[in-house]
């Protein structure tokens, strides 16, 4: 199976070094790194463009684990500068999140409140057990949280939609060593552009899209709540394409399907490996043997708490900056 | 006759006292919040309802919120919800703890 992949990606390779931008992709990371983001944004614009609502449920149901593994990955595991004792001190307030969102779904009620107060804590613990300028970080982290928890519910919608765009910051900052200003400055540049194009192409919403509207798009109008439902399909898919793909080809060399496997049991064990094939299969199976919708919210319930484990990696991270 | 009146009268008065007495559904959910779990169900936000004579005799029926135990959709009970959340909350501290201890800087002390 992966000896046949591998044979499919050398093949793949052999026809783009026949023109001169494989050749130039094949020598030059960042110029390969480039066309795949301009290709991965792309696919995302025509598929928001033709199928949100498609895109909706089968963006979350297939990318969803992949990328949740992606970023333990590159926010825990291979973050060495991020010590066992951060991991566990972020660890905690997130397994209340996961709580929360599990006593949801079995019939429970949604606390936005203890959701951002348990957010909050996770971002605290960072920047308390960082070692660095932490104050500048703290004062930027509190101002933030006084009006989040004065307004749990905005904070948690404001949070779906800005977690797609934090993906965009951490791969910009993570991959200036690797990547040109220029070519990052063409890919934001075309995810900006589609996104105006998408924002503005937007028609009215199709007629199963109210409860969607109704709850990324809160009080604003079928219309207008339906151009913000189509910008964040596309950005959903964006942030999927940066985790999967754009982060760790700004990390190393393109690398066979043989050598990638090699890497995620170095990464996460045998038996770690084993678990990530098994529930990145689990979720896909469900909504086809199930109902897509209810396989999607599952998901989306559990992981929730990546959006916080971002912010809180993030503040550890800034916090953790010395003087120059 | 006079004992016969007297507990007419007492049945006549009783009656709206015990439309007021708080149905064994709120009753199940005094003191709870909505969502908590009551016997076979949660409580939840609903609307009870009575109604008594008004000043012209016919009935008037009064309308108004109040918390009460109805059946959950959800199968599973106060303490099964818990337990979920229990276990939620170990897979992903579990994966913390798993993650620090291949980090390799936190290995346990036997």
């Amino acid at each position: 199976m992966i000896s046949s992949l591998d044979a499919g990606r050398r093949w793949v390779w052999r026809q783009a070094v026949r023109t001169r931008t494989g050749r130039t992709c094949a020598r030059d990371r960042s110029a390969r790194v480039l066309a795949l983001a301009l290709g991965h944004v792309g696919v995302a614009f025509v598929l928001a463009a033709l199928g949100p609502m498609w895109l909706l449920i089968a963006g979350p149901v297939v990318l969803g684990v992949p990328h949740l593994v992606a970023d333990l990955r590159y926010l825990i595991v291979r973050n060495h500068r991020l010590t066992a004792a951060a991991t566990i001190g972020i660890a905690a307030p997130l397994a209340a999140i996961a709580a929360l969102h599990a006593m949801q779904l079995a019939g429970g009620r949604a606390d936005a409140l203890a959701e951002v107060g348990f957010g909050c804590a996770a971002i605290a613990i960072a920047i308390g057990l960082a070692a660095g300028r932490r104050a500048p970080v703290a004062v930027l982290a509190v101002g933030l949280a006084v009006p989040a928890l004065a307004w749990p519910e905005l904070a948690l919608l404001a949070l779906a939609h800005v977690h797609n765009v934090v993906a965009i910051g951490i791969w910009l900052w993570w991959s200036q060593h690797t990547v040109s200003r220029a070519h990052r400055l063409a890919t934001i540049s075309t995810i900006a552009l589609a996104t105006l194009v998408l924002a503005a192409a937007a028609g009215s919403p199709p007629a199963d899209a109210a409860p969607i509207v109704s709850g990324l798009a809160p009080g604003l109008s079928d219309d207008a709540g339906w151009r913000l439902v189509v910008v964040y399909v596309f950005l959903q898919s964006v942030h999927y394409a940066i985790w999967l793909r754009l982060i760790p080809s700004a990390h190393g060399r393109p690398s066979t399907f043989r050598r990638s496997v090699a890497m995620l049991r170095e990464d996460f064990g045998a038996r770690g490996v084993v678990v990530v094939a098994v529930v990145s299969l689990a979720v896909p199976l469900a909504a086809c043997v199930g109902d897509p919708r209810t396989a999607r919210d599952v998901y989306l319930s559990f992981a929730t708490f990546h959006g916080w484990l971002e912010l809180a990696v993030i503040a550890y991270l800034a916090a953790g900056r010395r003087r120059a | 006759m006079a004992r016969v009146l007297v507990i007419l009268a007492v049945l006549s008065w009783s009656v709206p006292v015990l439309a007021d007495v708080p149905s064994p559904e709120q009753e199940a959910c005094m003191g709870k919040e909505v969502g908590d779990s009551c016997g076979g169900g949660e409580c939840a936000m609903t609307k009870c309802s009575r109604a008594r004579p008004g000043p012209d005799g016919k009935l008037e029926t009064m309308e108004w919120d109040c918390v009460q135990c109805v059946p959950s959709t959800a199968s599973s009970t106060g303490k099964g919800r818990i337990a979920i959340g229990v276990v939620a909350a170990l897979v992903l501290l579990g994966g913390g703890v798993w993650f620090a201890y291949r980090k390799g800087i936190a290995r346990p002390t036997a």
